[in-house]
């Protein structure tokens, strides 16, 4: 009798063991380092609430920048997206794009990724010759052999690639969420547009500014999307912009020992 | 002899199913959770809006047999929890559950057939926490969703939901942390319901 019992319990166990084992060598499957689900809340000292030193700058300039955004620009978006088509919208977004090629190729080199510098002027040439860069031509049926992530191509990023820790957060002024780092990036960025330089500026600041307006529906709906289910949408937003950028942060090989 | 190493096994055997008994894998709860609401947002009843509140209803139960709100609760508020009383616990669980439906129920209308598909997932080294990853494929762009899930009465629930990086859980735990520090938990949970109430009467309007 016993051995029988023995014999089920052992059963028993190998089987669980096999199960445990089949779902681990499950495909896909990573197993994480001990602090990874510390975050969730079950480690009270995990938790820092994000840093905010600028919040006296910062507050004001989100109020004022949700009235800009939500009371002005929305409602003036509408009323443009009422006279033009999607595809006009594209176009001038594609153009835009496109001739902020240059910036985007120097980031690739200062950030090392030469493969992503020829795919940017690979695109550049492409779209430039066939529609003058108002139709992305370069993206369609696109299987390219580098994985393009254009998002990454800015000054921000390069200096996250150098080491530069992302600093407090930072309300930009007419623009939104930032971090301190990602406020100098897009300065740097905002003065190494290459083609701004050909023209005088009363043509390309009105012109940046409608560029910016074409597509400020890519703004205002994540945004609403995040605060319009908050209680406090200065700090919703201030954590998904920040959660965001983090969760996009380079990485960065540790170096050999 | 015997008896020690039978008593020593039956510990064993009961701690090691305790922790891996649950029948289906995270992937799979995902998959069929998904797919079951996905099924009933896509029928015609659905589109119907006389039988809508019906499907609603359905939906509705499987996204509380998928979802654990009651740590979704615990979890925003951190470690202040403790020093709710049983009755305020309630109350917010409730208000706050009652927030996320009134929330996120509006967002169902404009589903348009998108699909969610298993990436891969990260494990515990214990194998009690999930986190599944999966790509939401949307209209214009395909979006990264993960769950983090946990077992509970012998299956895998849901206890946050990330969007683009961005966990839904910490975005309102860093709101009502900011609260709290300020509002004792009686006020907070009355500014839940009453988001909760304004979300409701956005969705009456609509």
């Amino acid at each position: 009798m016993k051995k029988i019992l023995f014999n089920i319990l052992f059963a028993c166990i190998i089987c669980t063991g096999i199960q445990h084992t089949a779902a681990l060598a499950e495909e896909n499957t990573v197993i994480a380092s001990d602090d990874y689900f510390d975050d969730d809340y079950d480690n009270e000292q995990a938790y820092t609430p994000d840093a905010d030193t600028f919040k006296f700058w910062n507050k004001p300039w989100h109020e004022i920048n949700d009235v800009l955004l939500i009371d002005i620009a929305k409602p003036l978006f509408l009323e443009y997206s009422k006279i033009t088509t999607p595809e006009v919208r594209t176009g001038f977004k594609a153009f835009r794009e496109n001739i902020k090629t240059p910036r985007r190729m120097l980031n690739a080199l200062l950030q090392g990724e030469i493969g992503q510098c020829f795919v940017e002027l690979g695109r550049f040439i492409v779209n430039t010759t066939t529609s003058l860069g108002f139709a992305d031509v370069a993206s369609v049926n696109n299987k390219p052999l580098v994985s393009y992530t254009p998002e990454n191509l800015r000054f921000g990023y390069t200096l996250a690639v150098w080491g530069f820790g992302e600093g407090s957060y930072f309300v930009y002024p007419f623009y939104g969420p930032s971090t301190i780092r990602e406020a100098i990036g897009s300065s740097v960025d905002f003065f190494s547009n290459a083609f701004d330089y050909l023209v005088p500026w009363y043509v390309f600041t009105p012109a940046e500014v409608f560029f910016a307006f074409n597509e400020i529906d890519t703004m205002y709906v994540p945004y609403e999307a995040i605060t319009s289910n908050a209680l406090e949408p200065y700090i919703a937003l201030r954590n998904a912009y920040l959660e965001n950028l983090y969760s996009n942060k380079p990485v960065v090989s540790k170096p050999k020992k | 002899m015997l008896k020690t190493i039978l008593s020593f096994l039956c510990v064993l055997t009961l701690s090691v199913s305790m922790a891996f008994a649950v029948s289906v894998t995270p992937k799979q709860r995902v998959e069929d959770g998904s797919a079951r609401i996905f099924n009933l947002l896509l029928q015609e009843e659905f589109q119907n809006p006389k039988t809508r509140p019906e499907v609603l209803k359905e939906i509705e139960k499987e996204l509380i047999s998928f979802f654990d709100f009651e740590e979704f609760a615990t979890r925003t508020v951190g470690p202040k929890w403790r020093q709710f009383t049983a009755d305020q616990k309630q109350r917010f669980t409730d208000a706050f559950t009652e927030l996320l439906r009134n929330s996120y129920i509006n967002t169902l209308n404009s589903y348009n057939g998108e699909t969610l598909s298993y990436v891969g997932e990260i494990r515990s080294k214990d194998g009690s926490k999930v986190e599944v990853h999966t790509l939401f494929k949307g209209q214009e762009k395909d979006y990264p969703v993960s769950f983090r899930m946990l077992v509970k009465n012998d299956n895998w629930y849901v206890y946050d939901v990330i969007i683009e990086g961005i966990s839904m859980i910490k975005n309102y735990r860093e709101q009502f942390h900011d609260i709290l520090i300020k509002a004792d938990p009686e006020e907070l949970i009355s500014r839940v319901r009453e988001k909760a109430k304004e979300k409701k009467e956005e969705k009456l309007k609509k």
